[in-house]
């Protein structure tokens, strides 16, 4: 096992000597595009204090990390993985620390969906995806899709055919094994065709506690009129770096509906990024975070609005107790031709300790001059007379306080109109507030 | 059953109370009577137990027990209940939610049984009709896009449902017009009963005139300066609180 530090120079030659057995490692354009990469992450480094995109996020606990190469960790057929949803309404993927395991996922896919994992794609050589899907805008703000793109290793190619409404939620488990301290780099492609509605739920959890360093990038493109529901449970252990970043492209008449939960991780960094670039595309990116004892969570969203009648609305709500951090970074950009723009954001972070901490920065940027947007954002402590109200009529402190902040996050989930995910989101909520007792300082 | 013995009570180091004696008795309805600043507010949240109000003197005997030291909520498990000035909002939270967790976290605090979502509903019917309260109030959140008679007739069906000794009417009538003062009034003498008692905070006399007070104290500068019958009411009505303002200086 060869173990490694996580400083650039670590990633630079953990690339050294893994580009000859990557997967695709014959293709010519790919061996191009990992080396372009490379030299572009290379160039800019890992993301420091002085980066204006991380300036609230440190990846300095990172870099003190050593992590092991992924090493197959084919799980037994007998352990028990966790399922979101029963069998009979959703059909799961599983990966296994950011490996596609063929014989742990479900193996009939609904009619119109097709799915192959990266590996399998790039190996088979023959493989469609060309260098444009896996190019980014602003590929130089992005030194950690860089990492992905040269060290990518497994990821899934999930398509939607046209005019398919897929009944099934597909669900995606990305579990770590518990068995190596490792670190990760998925790459999923995700299109929508035309007309189609989807529903996708990336659930992040891991037996055990251990240590690893998941980077994860997807690149989405949703097609003319389709819809795509976009949801995610991120759960993992409190040692465990979770980095992901997702690229969207919404076509004519589209729709993106996103919802993160995030627990989990000593570190979580959800990039999104929504181009609506089509008439009348739309996205919602919406989300609760909540953070204890010495969890970071920051959530990270750009919307550029290129063209006329463009909507986005955004609600994230955050609860942090402990010393836990929060960060939102919101940026909505009208450009200028984007004329009769909707957009509106809001961010609200509750503070259950004097330790906790939350970062907001709202950026709109408007050049267009016919536009609606606002943004709001907020923190505060508890409503005191709220809490003496409840507690007047009988409820303990804790639960007068577990009532209000359950209430608090239970309105962004508001936004999700499944409602078996509402329910499923709304007892995550609940079960967090049970396991971690907010001691007010 | 409430025996307000020499009370002192300060807020923030300021001293606001300054030595009420105050004894109600079962069944009895009782009202406090003062202009602005004479500490009727700070004697009802002394009353209800809000962290802030600090008792520096003297005691609070409740069914003869010192509640003074008691948490907010063991109080109202003892059976005290106060009617807010200005009812709180709580997004998120229905009324039904609301009341069930309240009642029933008074119910454990007593010993007694828990109500099952049936029992629960089934008297919470019973209350929403002898009050006439629409049941679509209960699914909304808590006084959440009320209007302000709504709120109050709200914090009178808590009453009915959490069933208190001793309720306290932090100036119920503030915001509320004539026909909403009627409502509340009307509400509140139904749960009128030999068992319980209420205490009336108020600044005008015209609650009193629905709700009619077996005493009234008229309490200025933190003390009570006068107590009298229903009569003392109408005096001050028409002479207002000159008479005690030089001592509230």
């Amino acid at each position: 096992m060869v173990t490694l530090p996580s400083d650039k120079e670590a990633f630079i030659a953990h690339y050294d000597q893994s580009k000859d057995h990557l997967p695709g490692y014959n293709l010519a354009w790919l061996n191009e595009t990992r080396a372009k990469n490379i030299a572009l992450f290379n160039d800019i480094g890992l993301p420091s204090a002085k980066t204006e995109l991380w300036k609230f996020t440190s990846l300095n606990p990172l870099k003190k990390q050593a992590f092991s190469a992924p090493e197959t960790s084919e799980l037994a057929a007998n352990d028990e993985l966790p399922r979101l949803f029963d069998a009979a309404i959703s059909i799961r993927l599983v990966f296994i620390d950011g490996k596609y395991s063929e014989t742990l996922s479900d193996s009939s896919l609904p009619t119109g969906v097709t799915m192959a994992s990266l590996a399998a794609v790039l190996d088979s050589g023959n493989c469609d995806l060309d260098q444009t899907r896996l190019s980014r805008p602003r590929a130089e703000e992005q030194p950690l899709v860089a990492l992905n793109t040269a060290l990518m290793a497994d990821g899934y190619i999930l398509s939607i055919a046209k005019d398919v409404s897929v009944e099934k939620t597909i669900e995606i488990l990305h579990l770590g094994s518990g068995k190596a301290e490792s670190t990760h780099h998925t790459r999923n492609i995700i299109s929508v065709g035309s007309g189609s509605k989807a529903t996708i739920v990336e659930h992040n959890t891991e037996h055990g506690e251990n240590v690893y360093f998941s980077n994860a990038a997807t690149d989405i493109s949703i097609n003319e009129n389709a819809t795509l529901h976009h949801y995610r449970v991120q759960e993992s252990n409190k040692s465990a770096f979770l980095i992901s970043s997702t690229e969207v492209e919404v076509g004519k008449g589209a729709t993106y509906d996103s919802f993160l939960l995030n627990t989990g991780a000593r570190l979580a960094r959800s990039d999104i990024n929504v181009s609506l670039a089509a008439e009348n595309s739309a996205c919602h990116l919406n989300g609760t975070y909540m953070g204890t004892d010495d969890q970071h969570c920051d959530i990270t969203t750009r919307v550029d609005h290129k063209t006329p009648h463009t909507t986005c609305d955004e609600v994230i709500k955050g609860v942090l107790s402990g010393n836990a951090r929060g960060v939102f970074q919101g940026k909505i950009i009208v450009h200028e031709q984007a004329q009769k723009t909707v957009g509106n954001q809001s961010h609200r972070a509750m503070l259950l300790s004097d330790r906790a901490e939350v970062d907001a920065k709202p950026e709109l940027e408007i050049f267009a001059d016919d536009v609606i947007c606002s943004h709001g954002c907020t923190s505060g402590q508890i409503d005191e007379d709220a809490l003496f109200y409840l507690r007047s009529r009988g409820l303990s402190q804790e639960q007068a306080q577990a009532l209000l902040v359950n209430a608090f996050l239970a309105d962004a989930v508001e936004a999700v109109q499944n409602e078996d995910l509402k329910d499923l989101f709304l007892v995550r909520i609940s079960d967090w507030l049970e396991n971690n007792p907010n001691k007010p300082a | 059953m409430l025996e307000i013995k020499n009370l002192h009570a300060e807020v923030d180091g300021k001293a606001i109370l300054k030595g009420i004696d105050l004894n109600i008795n079962k069944g009895e309805v009782h009202a406090i009577m003062g202009p602005n600043g004479s500490g009727k507010s700070t004697l009802a949240n002394v009353l209800a137990g809000r962290d802030d109000y600090e008792v520096t003197e003297g005691g609070i005997l409740f069914d003869g027990k010192d509640i003074s030291e008691l948490e907010p909520e063991e109080r109202a498990g003892e059976g005290i209940f106060l009617a807010f000035q200005y009812p709180v909002e709580i997004p998120g939270v229905t009324n039904t939610t609301f009341l069930k967790e309240a009642l029933n976290a008074q119910r454990r605090y007593r010993g007694e049984e828990e109500l099952d979502g049936m029992e629960f509903v089934k008297m919470i019917r019973g209350k929403t009709k002898e009050l006439g309260i629409k049941d679509d109030m209960l699914k909304r959140a808590v006084n959440v896009g009320f209007s302000g008679g709504e709120k109050k007739r709200n914090d009178i069906l808590q009453m009915a449902v959490l069933n208190p000794k001793l309720a306290v009417l932090d100036e119920t009538d503030s915001g509320l017009d004539i026909d909403a003062l009627k409502v509340v009034a009307e509400g509140v003498n139904k749960l009128r009963a030999e068992n319980n008692a209420i205490l009336v905070i108020t600044h005008y006399q015209r609650l009193l005139n629905y709700i009619v007070p077996d005493q009234v104290h008229v309490l200025s500068n933190g003390k009570i300066r006068r107590s009298g019958g229903k009569e003392l009411a109408l005096e001050l009505e028409e002479k207002g609180y000159a008479d005690y303002s030089g001592e509230a200086a």
